[in-house]
Order: C-alpha cells, then structure tokens, then sequence
C-alpha cells in the first residue's frame, strides 16, 4: 500500500529535477550583468562619493574648529624659518588701525550681541572687533604709546596666539565671560605689546560689561572712546560709555 | 583532505555533508572576483534551482530566486565563515529570498488553478510512464503543491529540504540556521498537515 504524500513527493522531486538549459544559460547572464553593474556602482562610489563626503566632513571640521587658511601658512612659515608671506604688520603711530586683523585672527561667527540680561543695553551695531573680512580703515589718531605697543608681524610667538586663542574662544564660542576676561588679563599680562593688545583691550571691557562690573568696564572703554586708542572702536565705546554713566 | 564527512581546507573544518573542495572559489569570492561569481554559478545553479522549483513551485519565480542568490552571493560572502560548504550558504542564501518570491508563486499558482489549468512546472517525465500514469503524475504534483501552499513558509522549507531533496536534519539545521530538533518538530507539523490536506483532497494509496 503506497503513502499518498510519499508518492506525491516522489512526483514533485521528478517534475523539478529536470534542467532548462536555455533558462540556465538566460540566468546566467543576467546574474553576471547585476553583478557586474553591482560592482561598478561600488566603484564609482569608492571613486568619487568617499573622497566628496572626507571633502565635506573636512571642510566642517575645518570651519569648526575655527583656523583659517592664513593661520596654518603662518604656522608652517615659522616651523620652516620662512619670513612672512604677504603683508607686513605696520608699526608706526599712524598704521595701527590697518592691521590686517582677519588674517591672524580665528574667524568670528557672529558679533556679540548683548542680551537685555545685561546690565545694561548695548547699541545694535556695537560688534566685537576681531569680525572676521574686516579691516579697519578708520582715520588714525593713536598716540605715541599705542604705535609703539604694536610690534612687528614676526614678533607674534606661538604663546602669544595661543593665548590670544583662548580668551577669543571663551569669548565667542563658549561665551564664558568670566573665562574670557581670564584670557585677556592673561594675555595683557603676558604680552602688554602683542599684537592684539588692543583688541584684547576693548574685549577685556566687554567681558566687564557682561558681567555687569560696570565701573571696571567704564574705566576700561574710556580709552577708546576719549580717542587715546586712535578711532578704534570709538563710535561704539563712546555709545556704550554714555550708557554706563551713573 | 577528507576526513568522515569533514572537509579540511584552507578555511579550515568546512562540510559536514558535502565535502567539496572549493576553497579557492571561495578565496576568489573573498577577493570580490566577478568571475568568480560565473564559477560558482556553473557549480552550483543546478542544486539551487532544484530547491528554488521544488519550494516555490514555479519555474519563472524559481528563476528568479536563482538569479537573486547569485546576485547577492558576492555581499552575502562576507557573512561566509567557511563554516559550511558554498553550496550549502547558497541554499541559505535562497531560502532567506525565498518569502517573497513564494507569494509571487502562490498567486499565479490560484489564479492557473482558478482557470483549471495544468501546473506550470514544466515537469520532465522520464519516459517510462503510460499518459495515464503521466497525467496522474502531474495532478498529484499540482494537489501536493497546493498543499504545500498552506503551510507557513518555515514548514514548509523544512519540508522541501528534508523530503523532496532528501537532505538530512543536521543539513537542513545547517542551511536554516536553526537547531536539528525544531527541524524535525517542523518536519512533523508539515507531514501531519500535508496528510491532511492531501486526504481532504481525496488522495488515496
């Protein structure tokens, strides 16, 4: 006595162990041209879009870790002892206020803006000095001291713009006021001449003006807006020291 | 080198069960050779076909499921430890593809049925049988198909593996990647199904 499913098996195996060769050969190609355009697809990937994405994940790297070109070709230039490449830094009385600023300083992402928690209320086009694509062009008028606390282009030490980074980057990324004002005592201390003194200088009272010492920041922005500074800043410290007066 | 069933090979211990020798296809598979992919085609298309007619039960959706575990064989490979033969990780390879195509095949099988027409296998007949002994043949491959279309697509794998391609447990856990002992607890749910609906169908002994 035969098992139906037994013999239905048997049936099913014999149906299905014939080959189509035609169909074999069809499917074979077919299988070779998926995998071949499989793998050509891979290729142009590898090709161009690994190198596009390192392109673009370098370029957001590079614009957030806020160095600009200029800073990495001074670096090199002074690892391999050669003069700098373009503009020299003015140091006479007069020049002071051309400094090429955005060529040494970290790019700025936005000027400050002085919230209403502030103490008091900063006018809207008060800016932080160091924007970046700024030179300032404002008619000179610096005395004999500030000319002669501006040194020379190749006198900017590591250590000098480390800690001119440090400050800026307390102030204007992780906008830790206290921090910042740290930074630029510290730098003011360490380098009273550098080359950012002056910017230094007129962040310093900033910080004091965030962090609501008006009087210190008074003291502090008098300079620049009675003109002892030259023209820097003086609009914007004047506006902001009639703001502070008692 | 053989050893009872075991292959020792470059990969190291490969084939419980068949024990070829293809360890430098698979080498040439590790390197991403497209030629490779042809050898392993010519190698082994027959075996995959076989199961991919046998499961589906229809040659165009068998077809097709051949020439996607080929098309997949070369980022499939990368999964490939050698702990089984290439023929055994193809069989693998079709039964996880196999889900889609069945419903593929389940549905132009009702809709031939609803028209009463003969299977779509293309069944070869070995030319000994009577045209009545053909045609019975062919009515218990359609009724056994049909049946096999009520079971869930693991049971039914299982199944397809243990008893149409007459491989044994351990195999058939090796191609799944199941344990043995649910292969058998699937086999016998299939078989008491399959008796079931054969019986309701009106096939007798």
């Amino acid at each position: 006595m035969n098992d139906p499913l037994k013999d239905a098996v048997s049936a099913l195996r014999e149906c299905t162990s014939g080959e189509d060769t035609g169909a074999a050969r069809f499917t074979r190609g077919r299988v070779l041209g998926a995998v071949r355009v499989q793998k050509r697809h891979r290729v142009v990937k590898f090709t161009f879009g690994l190198p596009l994405v390192a392109i673009l994940m370098g370029s957001a790297a590079w614009a957030a870790s806020g160095h600009g070109v200029f800073t990495w070709i001074q670096r090199a230039s002074s690892v391999f002892g050669l003069s700098q490449p373009t503009e020299r830094v003015p140091h006479t009385a007069n020049s002071v206020h051309q400094l090429p600023l955005e060529r040494i300083a970290p790019p700025q992402t936005a000027p400050e803006a002085i919230t209403s928690s502030a103490v008091v209320t900063l006018p809207a086009t008060v800016d932080e000095p160091t924007v970046a694509s700024k030179t300032l062009t404002t008619k000179p008028h610096a005395s004999a001291t500030v000319s002669q606390a501006q040194p020379r282009d190749s006198e900017i030490t590591e250590r000098e713009l480390s800690l001119y980074e440090v400050a800026h980057r307390a102030h204007f990324v992780s906008r830790d006021y206290g921090a910042a004002l740290a930074g630029w005592n510290d730098y003011l201390r360490q380098v009273p001449s550098g080359r950012f003194a002056l910017e230094a200088k007129y962040n310093r009272a900033l910080c004091l003006l965030r962090l609501g010492r008006n009087s210190e920041a008074r003291e502090a922005l008098a300079p620049f807006s009675n003109g002892s500074m030259g023209g820097y800043r003086k609009s914007e410290a004047q506006a902001l020291v009639e703001q502070l007066a008692p | 080198m053989t050893m009872g069933g075991l292959a020792l090979t470059d990969f190291g211990v490969i084939g419980l069960f068949d024990a070829t020798p293809d360890a430098e296809l698979c080498a040439r598979l590790t390197r991403g050779e497209l030629d490779a992919v042809g050898d392993a085609y010519d190698l082994y298309h027959e075996q995959v076909r076989a199961f991919s007619r046998r499961l589906l039960g229809d040659a165009t959706a068998a077809e097709d499921l051949v020439q996607e575990t080929f098309v997949t064989l070369p980022n499939a490979f990368r999964r490939f430890r050698g702990e089984s033969t290439l023929k055994t990780f193809l069989l693998s390879i079709a039964v996880n593809h196999s889900k889609h195509y069945l419903r593929a095949a389940m549905r132009r099988r009702k809709a031939i049925a609803n028209l009463a027409e003969v299977d779509s296998l293309g069944g070869v007949s070995d030319g000994h049988d009577g045209p009545e002994q053909l045609a019975r043949r062919k009515q218990l491959v359609m009724l056994i198909q049909r049946a096999l279309d009520e079971l869930p697509l693991e049971q039914r794998v299982a199944f397809v593996l243990c008893e149409v391609e007459e491989r044994s447990s351990p195999e058939v856990a090796n191609i799944v990647g199941i344990p043995e002992a649910t292969v058998r607890t699937r086999l016998f749910h299939a078989r008491k199904k399959l008796r079931r609906y054969l019986e309701e169908l009106g096939v007798t002994s």
